[in-house]
């Protein structure tokens, strides 16, 4: 008894370690969505993310258009001053100009199914742990957010809603190991899966289950192929970097680099879950045959300076919403 | 109560650091309050209290990385014990001994994540980019214990804080 006592607090420890290793072990291999503690923790802590970001980004932008000034026109005269406050205008309206051409891809994005209720959101935080690839944007289920509701930028597919709160939603990103998205190839049709690995950028997905038989090539675009009404169709996904195809076996299998920057996320947009593709099969095909059909940016696309806007997305369209109307 | 005052305290810091982490290139180079946390619990509170806290902090970290159920928790409790069981064996005190140990704690704590990912799916999915940063995510939250420590003395002075009674004299 009295060894037991002695030993008490570490065996309560040692017991401590042990409940949450079986809970691991029965769950490794699944995540599942907030409960209602989960739900009061985001909704304490998410306001602090969104107003620490905010403040980091007024402190940016104080450090940009004024402090940077004032060290300026201590080093200047009068011309000096008038010249670096016209440069710093210039930055401004250059980070402006860049934010519009943004934001402009995204609304050209809503504009193809305006009657779907996209949402345009904010990062506020992103994964605590690197093993986890995901982010906290600033929409959730009063916004009409639902779990595993799309998210995607101008460049592509970022990922799916894995929880969600009242006014905010955890973001499973698309080279999150848990993560997976069908999708086509662009040049050959062929359909296969893309399974993330929890990297960042180069080498951060891979192509599953794709036939041995089917051609694909280093250079190939992947884009979502809009079954299971997520993803709509026609997302660029990634670019084929390298193939392998074994001696043996079904499958081949191929590494593929995101056309999404995912170190880089600031604004995103949301596609509510379960739209519905109005058109049939054969008039989607009709519609990829037209030009206007490509997918929304070019794989390697980076942004745009130009000015000049990419093809608009092909078919994505609400229950109840009109068949598309492509132009030639 | 004072547990939940650590708790708090912990969480407020990841909460913080995830935020701060959106805004700048090298977001897996943050310092890991809640290690932090749970480390300067370890060397100086019994063991059933920091096991708690550790346990509770790796539950909410767990939930904003969508990890699955009981991986977070389990590295930051056995970080926790590991800590505590060295602390016998550790002659040493004061910010740079508390900066050094948070260090080495960070980087037990991700080694654990991934041999527990290791050990359950047979694959980890590990970020290149995060290898990489074990090291400076390590150095980082050690450069954070370091500063932080006369505050954490502070407040956990405040949280212990005697309270002395006067006799009352009729």
């Amino acid at each position: 008894m009295t060894v037991l006592n002695r030993y008490r607090d570490p065996l309560v420890a040692l017991l401590l370690l042990l409940v949450p290793l079986v809970f691991y072990i029965s769950n490794a291999k699944r995540t599942r969505d907030h409960n209602w503690f989960d739900r009061g923790v985001v909704t304490v802590s998410a306001p602090v993310q969104w107003l620490t970001v905010s403040l980091l980004d007024s402190i940016t932008r104080a450090w940009t258009h004024y402090v940077y000034l004032v060290d300026v026109r201590e080093a200047n005269d009068e011309l000096a001053k008038e010249n670096a406050g016209l440069k710093a205008e210039l930055v401004r309206r250059e980070e402006e100009r860049l934010e519009n051409e943004r934001l402009r891809l995204l609304l050209r994005l809503r504009e193809h199914a305006p009657a779907v209720n996209m949402l345009t959101a904010r990062v506020v935080a992103t994964s605590p742990t690197p093993l986890f690839r995901s982010v906290r944007i600033d929409v959730g289920s009063t916004s009409g957010v639902t779990l595993g509701a799309a998210v995607v930028t101008y460049q592509g597919v970022v990922g799916r809603v894995a929880a969600v709160t009242s006014n905010y939603a955890d973001v499973m990103l698309l080279v999150d190991a848990n993560s997976s998205v069908d999708v086509l190839v662009q040049r050959s049709r062929a359909r296969a899966r893309v399974r993330g690995r929890g990297s960042d950028a180069d080498l951060g997905i891979v192509v599953e289950y794709l036939g041995r038989t089917e051609e694909v090539e280093p250079g190939d675009v992947l884009i979502s192929s809009g079954t299971g009404t997520i993803f709509p169709k026609g997302l660029p996904v990634g670019t084929v970097t390298v193939v392998e195809r074994g001696a043996f076996g079904l499958y081949q299998r191929a590494t593929i680099e995101p056309t999404v920057d995912f170190r880089r996320l600031e604004e995103v947009l949301v596609i509510p879950a379960r739209w519905q593709l109005e058109s049939s099969y054969e008039e989607l095909q009709a519609a990829e045959s037209e030009p206007a059909s490509a997918p929304l940016v070019p794989p390697s696309a980076v942004l745009p300076t130009t000015g000049e806007l990419p093809p608009p997305l092909p078919a994505l369209l609400p229950a109840g919403a009109p068949a598309p109307q492509v132009t030639p | 109560m004072k547990n939940l005052a650590w708790v708090l305290l912990g969480w407020t810091g990841v909460v913080f650091w995830s935020s701060v982490g959106t805004r700048i290139g090298w977001y897996h180079l943050m310092p890991d309050a809640a290690v932090m946390t749970v480390v300067f619990l370890a060397l100086r509170r019994e063991p059933l209290l920091v096991t708690l806290t550790a346990l509770t902090l790796g539950y909410l970290v767990g939930r904003a990385a969508v990890a699955p159920i009981g991986l977070h928790e389990t590295a930051l409790v056995g970080c926790a014990i590991g800590v505590y069981l060295a602390s016998g064996a550790l002659t040493g005190s004061g910010a740079w001994f508390f900066g050094i140990v948070c260090g080495g704690a960070t980087m037990a704590y991700h080694l654990a994540l991934y041999g527990l990912l290791w050990g359950a799916r047979g694959e980890p999915a590990f970020s290149g980019l995060a290898t990489a940063m074990l090291v400076p995510s390590g150095l980082v939250t050690a450069l954070l214990g370091v500063v932080s420590y006369p505050v954490l003395n502070a407040l956990d002075r405040r949280l212990t804080a005697d309270r002395h009674e006067a006799l009352s004299w009729r």
